[in-house]
């Protein structure tokens, strides 16, 4: 039979940081079993269970005081679905978020990234489909909690100052200590501003406040939706910045943008949406890759597409307006000009294709642009 | 119930940072004290007293004993309140007798019959009564319920700009249950409801001293004109009665997803009740259905004093089951609706 005392060293050497809901639910029942007699094997048993959930708990990451397993899927959507009357806004879409991630939702106006994160944050019913957050699709406002959001448009109370409105939130929330709102607005560039009612902030300004007010709680989620809107260059390097921050302390950052740019130099993986459906999902230099052409002109075009097209790591060899356009990795050039050399056809000019994540998002999403 | 008065807290955070609950809140001061002003002034004022009450008629009679001349006269309040008049009991007993037959004629004639209604007025201004008339006078006054209307646009505006400025979906994000939130907003209503009757309460309080102290004689005594059992008999009949009006209001609102069209839908079906109940009384038939629309529930409910005829039992569960009707429905619309962003309204 273990002795109180021994209980009470358990939860001492038990860190409270490697407890997770099991490990809450043992300290309870250790805790109720000092309050009572028992017998040494179920002694052994709560022993037992104690290092086990340790070992487990100790090979997780801690992230916000939560632990998760760096890489597990934090949001995962099945078949997602939403109709407004006649409108599909999100058509099945299935989608997964790894923990400790920046995750890119990418698409041009419309594309359903709004609704997707509406949905998420259960602003919005789906039609069909469903999804999860950290692994539960249970009782989604308490695994909100956990989540820091701006949605679209950062919407706050016009009469209250900046820190008025987080002074609120955090009240409603019941998220982090009040000292942490002057910490917050200093993040974001707001402490000059604090005391300025919202109504008169920029476009930029309101974004800062919606990033501080995202942040509030230390969340261990952040769903950023357009968060670079209306930012001048700075602001927007600064988000860019942020997030980076973010994702490297264990965060994992969803960013929906119309911005390829932006996601092509916040994230690590994307999924791209148009219409409502996922086109394609991946990481963003496997996506980059994939799209990736080089421009050639050579001696003889029509003999460069004939060796090009026998590569099996070249994607697609085409005539395009007296060039040879050659989908493939750019880091390949020099083995498609060693390639052509070795059939005596030589490379005369060479245009990268890079910054293709555009053309294949233009091209994807079917842009108007493209097809002009 | 903890996280809703939580939330509530914070919602008069928010509130009490607006100019618009003050306003509504100096309004409703002003019509409150209107009915104890009025009260005073008509009760000061003869010539309002003879015009509206007659109040001041009086039966005389005199005679002359060993050389002094004797005059009785007998006023409205003697006769009412069952006094001797001063002198009556100086007359021989034969004058007496006449005089006493002469006074019964009279009165028998309905000389005093308003009497009780400057008697109503004194008690309009006279503590404790005045407390509970400009409680009631408040919630509706005459064929006005300024009360109810200031009440519906205060909520309307309290939940309609959620959706106008998107904060509704800022709120949500943060993982604050619907229905909680909700109910937070219905809780602050109801307690922003209580305080007001409690600062026009005591504003009254204030008035009838200082109408006491003006003129002490006529006003008598301060705290004669009722029971102060009434008073919180009132409140709570007030407070009770507001209940619908706070939910159609909040039901128009979600409904619509919309502060101004909130407003306007809770307001309109204030005036077309207020029309179609006089013609449905019209009918024979159609006559008892009047008595189960919304504000002729809430006036006999509230009345003051209470009409002999009203039925308090039905008025009661007639406010009852509307306030349910809104309550329940409000909520089914608010956690089933999809919330999107800024209505800028």
């Amino acid at each position: 039979m273990l002795s109180e005392r021994v209980y009470r060293a358990l939860l001492v050497a038990y860190p409270r940081e490697f407890r997770g809901d099991y490990g809450e639910l043992m300290v309870q029942f250790v805790r109720d079993r000092m309050r009572c007699d028992g017998g040494g094997v179920r002694g052994l048993a709560i022993w037992m269970h104690l290092v086990l959930d340790l070992v487990t708990s100790a090979l997780k990451v801690r992230v916000g005081g939560y632990a998760m397993s760096r890489g597990e899927p934090v949001i995962e959507t099945e078949a997602l679905t939403k109709i407004y009357g006649s409108i599909l806004a999100v058509d099945k879409l299935s989608m997964s978020v790894p923990q400790g991630h920046a995750f890119g939702l990418l698409g041009p106006n419309g594309s359903g990234k709004t609704t997707t994160m509406g949905m998420l944050l259960g602003l919005v019913r789906p039609t069909s489909g469903s999804f999860s957050l950290f692994g539960s699709s249970e009782d989604i406002e308490q695994s909100l909690r956990r989540i820091g959001a701006i949605i679209e448009f950062p919407a706050f109370y016009p009469y209250l100052t900046g820190r008025e409105n987080l002074q609120y939130f955090q009240g409603i929330f019941g998220r982090g200590a009040p000292e942490d709102i002057d910490r917050l607005l200093a993040r974001v560039g707001l402490a000059d501003r604090a005391d300025y009612r919202f109504s008169t902030y920029s476009l930029g300004m309101k974004q800062r406040l919606g990033l501080a007010f995202a942040l509030l709680g230390d969340p261990e989620v952040l769903l950023l939706d357009e968060p670079t809107n209306g930012m001048d260059p700075n602001g927007m390097a600064q988000v860019r910045h942020l997030v980076r921050e973010l994702c490297a302390d264990g965060r994992t950052v969803l960013v929906a943008s119309h911005l390829l740019s932006e996601v092509e130099q916040m994230c690590d993986s994307v999924v791209i949406m148009a219409k409502g459906t996922l086109i394609a999902q991946g990481a963003v230099t496997d996506i980059l890759r994939s799209g990736d052409q080089l421009r050639l002109r050579t001696t003889d075009d029509e003999k460069a597409v004939a060796v090009l097209s026998a590569l099996d790591w070249v994607e697609d060899v085409a005539l395009d307006q007296g060039a040879v356009v050659v989908s493939a990795p750019s880091d390949r050039a020099a083995e498609i000009a060693t390639a052509l050399g070795r059939s005596e056809v030589y490379v005369v000019e060479t245009h990268s294709g890079r910054g293709a994540l555009e053309r294949y998002f233009l091209e994807v999403t079917g842009d108007e642009r493209e097809s002009e | 119930m903890q996280q809703v008065l939580h939330l509530s807290k914070w919602e008069w955070f928010k509130l009490r940072r607006l100019r618009m609950p003050w306003v509504l809140l100096v309004v409703a001061l002003l019509v409150s004290q209107l009915g104890i002003w009025t009260s005073y002034l008509a009760y000061h004022n003869d010539i309002v007293q003879q015009i509206v009450t007659g109040t001041f008629a009086s039966y005389s009679a005199s005679t002359e004993q060993d050389g002094v001349r004797i005059s009785v006269t007998m006023t409205c309040a003697d006769a009412v309140r069952g006094r001797v008049p001063t002198g009556l009991n100086r007359l021989p007993e034969e004058h007496r007798q006449r005089f006493l037959k002469d006074a019964d004629e009279w009165l028998g004639s309905g000389a005093c019959e308003n009497f009780q209604s400057v008697d109503e007025l004194r008690r309009g201004f006279t503590l404790p009564n005045s407390i509970g008339e400009s409680v009631a006078g408040f919630a509706s006054m005459g064929p006005l319920a300024i009360g109810p209307l200031l009440l519906m646009v205060l909520a309307a505006s309290l939940v309609g700009s959620e959706y106008g400025w998107g904060t509704l979906r800022t709120v949500l994000t943060g993982g604050v249950s619907r229905w909680k939130f909700l109910s937070a907003k219905l809780l602050l209503l109801l307690r922003l409801s209580a305080g007001v009757l409690v600062i026009i309460a005591l504003l009254a309080v204030v008035s009838s001293l200082t109408a006491g102290f003006i003129s002490p004689d006529e006003a008598g005594e301060l705290a004669d004109s009722g029971a102060w059992s009434d008073v919180v008999v009132v409140f709570f009949k007030t407070l009770y009665g507001f209940l619908p009006f706070i939910g159609l209001s909040v039901f128009a609102t979600v409904l619509t997803s919309s502060r101004s069209a909130g407003i306007a839908v809770s307001v309109g079906y204030f005036m077309v009740e207020s029309i179609v109940a006089p013609v449905l009384r019209l009918s024979d038939t159609l006559g008892n259905v009047a008595d189960y629309l919304l504000i002729q529930s809430f006036r006999s409910w509230i009345a003051v004093p209470v009409a002999e005829d009203a039925d308090l039992l039905q008025a009661f569960l007639v406010i009852l089951a509307y306030t349910s009707v809104f309550i329940v429905a409000t909520s089914w619309v608010f956690r089933q609706r999809d919330i999107v962003g800024a209505a800028g309204d």
